[in-house]
């Protein structure tokens, strides 16, 4: 199922995710090729969310949430407890829903995890602002305004610099969970056309409600449906050709 | 009697209840700034008192009232700060939390004359402070730990919950998000209640009349030294404050510029916490600006 001629940058086996005594998630199998976009589709309450948050392991922030199964991420066990969270975020982005930049400058924004991490050199630090604000493809909007505040920014800007703002940390994997489900058309074909560029560059992993977006942008697609992964293949035969009657369903707008 | 009819009458009466809090507060205001502001000069902001004849001023319980404030602040502010934080960012359900919020309900809700006794007990008999800038400090400090710190709190959670999912999923420890996300989003609000609780801390009496005392000795402005008597910024030494000295005079004052003396450091006092009032959310909202688009 998976494209042989690519090393895997993760692989997750058996995951499964309590609410307390609720069990959410029911043993998910699903490996990630270093490079491209794999979509997670499904419905509301497929889980989906709940697994891509699994990943670099938001739900540590939550009381009352258990995760159990296996997580390689390039050698690393995510949920060892020898696993530094902080490190491993760094390796793992994420971009949220809704956009959440910092209420600071453009600047302090895409360069806050450069800071912390203690560059002080004004020079590599206007670097990275630059590319990682190419990367995202908001360089030309807002290269004059780089020290007005963020929240200042149309909620499609605001989220692409929250793209560079994960870039400037150089992580290996990208999780996008619903990344333009709160932006108006305009921005969301923004976002996504920044996705696209991205594509060779990154392993990225995006949820999303719509399968037109899963379609143009993903090269795998994985279906999820009540806790369970029901199917995963290239995005061409998930959409052309599903082998399960429940992909085929929900593909066609049948239900969800 | 229909709809339209009963929402028009409702909204009268809750216009008039509503008209009714703002006219006390006028009329309060305006009495005690119509008789006190005459009787304030330069002199009377500046001298010290005088126990038997006229021409007295306040000017060592204005510095007292300043001083102990300050001291007050730098002693609770960042107890409360330490407490708001583990209570909004750490702190999980359970007894432990349940039981520091219990304390924090409690202790906000005692008379602060009851504090004032007991910082007079512990304090200054107990532990030997005698009725002193310190043991006034610390009855304060009792005394706005539990609103200060419910105010901070306050300001915390109202930062969105994306912006401690977005320091984490940057790398960032849950401390490092406090220090770096959270405290400087919430640092205008967080003063706004500092100032306002200044207000409250300023003009406050009765937890200082047996702490910081009813007396206040002369003061040798030239003098620095905290280890000095006569020093203003010695802290083992009695300070009336304004708000004890307005209680005391009108108790037991004998002066014959009696009612001038008490009227003029009323108005003083109000001013000084209207001032407080204003500026905060001014002070608040111009640091937003400044911190958020740097």
């Amino acid at each position: 199922m998976t494209d042989t001629t690519q090393k895997n940058i993760l692989e997750t086996r058996d995951v499964k995710l309590w609410y307390g005594q609720k069990e959410a998630l029911h043993g998910i199998n699903l490996t990630f090729p270093e490079k491209g976009i794999t979509a997670l589709i499904g419905p509301s309450g497929s889980g989906k969310s709940t697994y891509l948050r699994a990943l670099n392991r938001m739900h540590d922030l939550e009381d009352n949430i258990t995760v159990t199964g296996t997580f390689d991420f390039n050698g690393t066990d995510i949920y060892a407890p020898t696993t530094d969270t902080v490190e491993l975020r760094k390796r793992i982005g994420m971009v949220f829903q809704q956009p959440n930049p910092f209420p600071f400058s453009i600047y302090e924004n895409v360069i806050f995890g450069l800071r912390l991490a203690g560059v002080k050199d004004k020079v590599v630090l206007d670097e990275a602002v630059e590319k990682a604000l190419r990367q995202s493809s908001v360089w030309d909007e807002v290269k004059d305004d780089l020290h007005k505040s963020a929240l200042g920014l149309s909620g499609g800007q605001q989220q692409r610099v929250s793209i560079a703002r994960v870039l400037a940390t150089s992580p290996d994997l990208l999780l996008l969970d619903e990344p333009t489900s709160a932006l108006d058309p305009v921005s969301s074909h923004n976002i996504e056309e920044t996705l696209m560029n991205l594509r060779n560059d990154y392993a990225m992993i995006i949820v999303t409600h719509s399968m037109s977006q899963a379609s143009r942008l993903s090269d795998r697609t994985a279906f999820f449906l009540s806790g369970n992964l029901i199917e995963v293949d290239s995005t061409r035969h998930i959409f052309l050709d599903p082998k399960r009657q429940e992909t085929q369903d929900y593909i066609s707008g049948r239900f969800g | 009697m229909n709809a339209k009819t009963s929402d028009k009458i409702a909204t009268g009466v809750i216009y008039a209840i509503s008209s009714i809090v703002a006219l006390i507060l006028i009329a309060m205001l305006a009495f005690i700034l119509v008789r006190g502001v005459p009787h304030l000069s330069w002199h009377f902001l500046t001298s010290p008192a005088k126990a038997f004849e006229a021409g007295g001023g306040i000017g060592i319980q204005l510095f007292n009232s300043f001083y102990l404030l300050v001291l007050a602040m730098a002693i609770s502010f960042p107890i409360a700060l330490g407490a708001a934080i583990y209570l909004n960012e750490y702190a999980h359900k359970g007894r432990f939390t349940t039981i520091v919020r219990t304390a924090i309900e409690i202790l906000s809700s005692l008379p602060s004359v009851v504090v004032g006794l007991f910082g007079f007990l512990l304090f200054v008999v107990k532990f030997h402070f005698g009725f002193s800038i310190l043991s006034g400090a610390v009855a304060l400090t009792i005394f706005n730990l539990p609103l200060l710190t419910r105010s901070i709190e306050t300001s915390l959670a109202q930062i969105p919950n994306l912006q401690r999912e977005a320091g984490s999923a940057l790398g960032l420890s849950r401390w490092e998000t406090v220090i770096h996300v959270i405290l400087p989003a919430a640092v205008p609000s967080i003063v706004t209640g500092v100032v306002l609780s200044a207000g409250r801390v300023f003009g406050e009496a009765a937890a200082l009349i047996y702490t910081a005392g009813q007396s206040a000795p002369a003061l040798n402005f030239g003098d620095w030294n905290p280890f000095n008597i006569a020093s203003p910024l010695n802290p083992m030494r009695p300070a009336e404050t304004l708000a004890v000295h307005i209680w005391k005079i009108n108790s037991e004052g004998i002066m014959p510029d009696l009612s001038a003396v008490s009227a003029g450091a009323s108005a003083v006092l109000i001013i000084v916490v209207l001032i407080f009032n204003f500026s905060a959310r001014k002070i608040g909202a111009k640091l937003h600006k400044k911190l958020t688009s740097a």
